[in-house]
């Protein structure tokens, strides 16, 4: 049997020396990639719908099958290509082993790439994963990480628990707030690392202003872009450096994945990529299968996520069992500059039950549709309340500071109809009237739960 | 990879900075603090690399140029024979391994007369030893070597002429004075030699009591944080130095020393290492030296700075030209 394949197919890659008499006549440039040219390339500007189709898909010349082919291996036939590759240090271009780099993974890779509007992308196996090799492959020891104190749990522990331990400090700060971020800027700042949009109360930092300052100051912006997706918000176009998801939600959007993702320049994807390497936190082959096709659907998906969030944010503003919503379609919504940005905000809506924690569990139990679970993004409606998931590890106070009061609930609207999900609530919030709930809500003005707000609160658990 | 370079990743950065010039500037700080009982401590402030920080954390304490060392610290001029040897040898594997070089083991000695004289010390003399074991496969080393004396910034720093900034206190930028001519006669042998290690990391290690010195690049220039690296090293030299010799002036005038903070900086054109553009900026350029005197500091302490740069030797090494002889010892191993 043959060994040889198609060097000039897969892995082909620019050589970095062309008889060099010194480091100028190096011919190797960064392109974006990696890919083989095998996958469907999209040379006009096509729309987001076109691209979560075609994009990166692997065609595959022998069978000609329509959907990139599952690559399940571990491992790959060594040839000259491969050892040129290990010569020249371009192991990521070349399929040698699947935890260096895969087909599968580079088709979902492309099109994960070119939805975010990056050069680059590369799959985790976890959301945590894409974010803390990012962390970790972009600082250094001595560096100094700004993050958000309200960042998603697993974020805010590996920011408080591991980062120190390695040699960065951490500043938590109010994200939101422009002139908290400079004020927490230091010589050794290195990465300002925030959400575009938070868990669950929604927030939504100024991105161009966080980028335009951490751009003055050699910071790099790195924005987990979950809560949104490619469908809503391309960060890098508001001048991010990089973007990372758990792909777990909106991305492959149908709950049965554990995935993450880091897109951004290949500068930096590279080095991202050697530190994914060293830490092993790769996708393997079938789970890139399942994101690859979750993501084909992924501006489909988001349009009705979009609509469901917002309808039922505009049935529950007015509801009298309600307290407040929080939603970016809704007039009082503070941070409006996302409408400017934001094509959708995703499923997810927020909101107090009136009759405080108590209540809102019976609201919970009462739900026919929605499934009571944490996560979020898939195409079935979840919901969960903060107090006893999410922002369990907080003491009451401390909830009330970040802005998590009695009755909260995290509704992620799946894709079904918006009128059985509204006629669901409906009917759930009308028990509440049959049995009045004993408690009643701590209603603290806006401002004074924003002024409890302390860095370093100690925040969520996973 | 060749000797540990990923040349794939340094010819991206050639690509980079050919394409974005402003890329290419890396700009590094050190600070040097006296104090009583501690002596110098010094450490590196964080480097921009382009638009890329890294924090560079290291410090270290610095042996004072007379009397007794403190344990096994470094002196600033065993410091910047260093810093001149590890420059000098980073660039000769960046342009070795570019060629197609196999290096087995690669040193460079660096040896100097230090001369000094009714105050004045200087730094003459200057030889490399560079001892090269490599599969050349066909390359002459010579060329290699032309190639580090031409592209080596601290190298090029030392064998031309470079202007130094004094910033003293809130004062006005002024031009740092002239070295002090060197004093006639010979004086006493200094030395120091760095082994390559593998890709960018060196250890240095000296003939004296100091101990050994690690030498890499930012993970962000292809190295692994081991160490400061030949630039952060060289102006670690200069601040130590001459806040040695302010120290020791003051002292000498009658004049209590107190807590001074003494800061070099200077910058890198990377364009000047790897040969692009048709004139790059090889040396270290932007030499400066911000001076904070101690509280209370008396009337007059700027002009003890100024005689602190005039005399010192690392400020001497770095502004005046100089010659360097190279001899060279290659040898052939492999299949060549
Ligand atoms: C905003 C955000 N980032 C990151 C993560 C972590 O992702 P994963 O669970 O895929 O590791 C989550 C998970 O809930 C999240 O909500």
């Amino acid at each position: 049997m043959s060994e040889q394949r198609d060097g000039t197919a897969i892995g082909s890659f620019p050589r970095a020396r062309a008889d060099a008499g010194w480091m100028n006549d190096l011919r190797r440039e960064r392109t974006a990639g990696p890919r083989t040219p095998h996958q469907q390339s999209l040379e006009a500007p096509a729309g987001n719908s076109t691209t979560a189709v075609h994009g990166g898909t692997y065609l595959d010349p022998t069978t000609r099958a329509v959907g990139t082919p599952i690559f399940q291996t571990s491992t790959f036939l060594l040839d000259e290509t491969s050892y040129d590759a290990f010569h020249e240090g371009v192991t990521r271009d070349v399929p040698i082993y699947t935890r260096y780099g895969n087909p599968s993974q580079w088709s979902v890779q492309e099109k994960l790439a070119l939805l975010e509007g990056a050069e680059s992308a590369l799959v985790t196996s976890s959301g945590m994963a894409a974010i803390s090799t990012t962390v970790l492959a972009l600082t250094n020891p001595g560096g100094h990480v700004i993050t958000a104190y309200d960042v998603y749990g697993g974020t805010y522990n590996l920011m408080r628990e591991d980062l120190h331990a390695l040699g960065r400090d951490v500043s938590f700060v109010d994200a939101a707030d422009p002139a908290a971020v400079a004020a927490a800027i230091r010589p050794e700042t290195q990465m300002l690392f925030v959400e575009g949009l938070t868990n669950p109360l929604l927030k939504a930092p100024p991105l161009a202003e966080l980028a335009a300052l951490a751009r003055q100051h050699d910071i790099l912006l790195v924005v987990d872009n979950t809560f949104l997706s490619p469908a809503c918000l391309r960060p890098i176009d508001l001048g991010a450096h990089l973007v990372v998801h758990s792909a777990t939600k909106y991305l492959n959007g149908h709950s049965d994945l554990t995935a993450g993702v880091v897109a951004g320049p290949r500068k930096f994807v590279d080095r991202v990529w050697a530190q994914a390497m060293r830490l092993g936190g790769t996708l393997e082959p079938f789970s890139c299968f399942l994101l690859e096709r979750g993501l084909k659907t992924l501006p489909l998906r988001m349009r009705a996520h979009h609509e469901n969030a917002s309808g039922i944010a505009a049935f529950l503003a007015g509801h009298p069992a309600i307290g407040r919503v929080h939603h970016p379609s809704l007039p009082d919504y503070p941070y409006p500059h996302l409408r400017e940005s934001a094509r959708g905000y995703g499923g997810v809506v927020s909101f107090e039950v009136a009759g405080g924690d108590a209540a809102a569990l019976r609201v919970l139990q009462a739900l026919r549709l929605p499934r009571v679970a944490t996560s979020l993004g898939g195409v079935e409606s979840l919901v969960s309340m903060p107090f006893n998931t999410s922002h369990s590890s907080l003491t009451q106070a401390q909830r009330t500071a970040v802005g998590i009061r009695p009755g909260l609930i995290r509704y992620s609207a799946g894709i079904e109809e918006l009128a059985d999900l509204v006629d669901d609530l409906d009917a759930a919030l009308a028990l509440l009237d049959e049995d009045p709930a004993p408690e009643a809500t701590t209603d603290s003005p806006d401002d004074e739960a924003r002024d409890g707000r302390q860095e370093e609160t100690p925040c969520a658990t996973a | 990879m060749r000797n540990g370079m990923n040349i794939a990743g340094v010819s991206e950065m050639v690509h980079e900075v050919q394409t974005q010039p402003h890329e290419a500037i890396c700009r590094y700080g050190a600070v040097a603090r006296w104090s009583e009982g501690r002596g110098i401590r010094a450490h590196n402030e964080p480097a921009v690399l382009g638009t890329v920080k890294s924090p560079r954390r290291y410090d270290l304490t610095v042996a004072p140029e007379q009397g007794p060392t403190r344990d096994d610290a470094p002196t600033a001029v065993r410091l910047a024979l260093t810093a001149l040897a590890a420059c000098a040898l980073t660039t000769f594997v960046g342009g070795g391994s570019a060629r197609g070089v196999t290096l087995e083991s690669l040193r460079l000695g660096v040896g100097a007369e230090r001369v000094r004289e009714g105050g004045r010390d200087r730094l003459t003399n200057l030889s490399y030893d560079l001892a090269v074991r490599a599969d050349t496969g066909g390359v002459d080393i010579a060329e290699v070597v032309a190639g580090m004396e031409t592209q080596s910034p601290n190298h090029r720093t030392v064998i031309d002429r470079q202007p130094l900034t004094l910033v003293l206190g809130d004062g006005a930028p002024e031009q740092a004075p002239e070295p002090a001519a060197p004093p006639a006669g010979s004086g006493e042998k200094v030395a120091a030699a760095v082994d390559w290690q593998y890709s960018v990391q060196f250890l240095a290690t000296a003939d004296d009591a100091s101990a050994p010195l690690r030498v890499d690049q930012p993970k962000q220039l292809a190295g692994v944080d081991w160490g400061p690296n030949p630039q952060e090293y060289l102006l670690t030299a200069l601040a130590s130095c001459v806040l040695g010799r302010t120290v020791a002036l003051s002292e000498a005038a009658g004049r209590p020393a107190g807590p001074w903070r003494f800061r070099a900086g200077g910058q890198v054109d990377i364009r000047g290492l790897f040969l692009i553009g048709p004139d790059p900026v090889v040396p270290v350029h932007r030499l400066v030296l911000e001076v904070t005197p101690p509280d209370g500091a008396p009337d007059g302490w700027q002009d003890l700075v100024r005689e602190a740069v005039r005399t010192s030797p690392v400020a001497g090494l770095l502004m005046d030209d100089h010659l360097v002889k190279i001899d060279l010892d290659a040898a052939a191993v492999g299949h060549d």
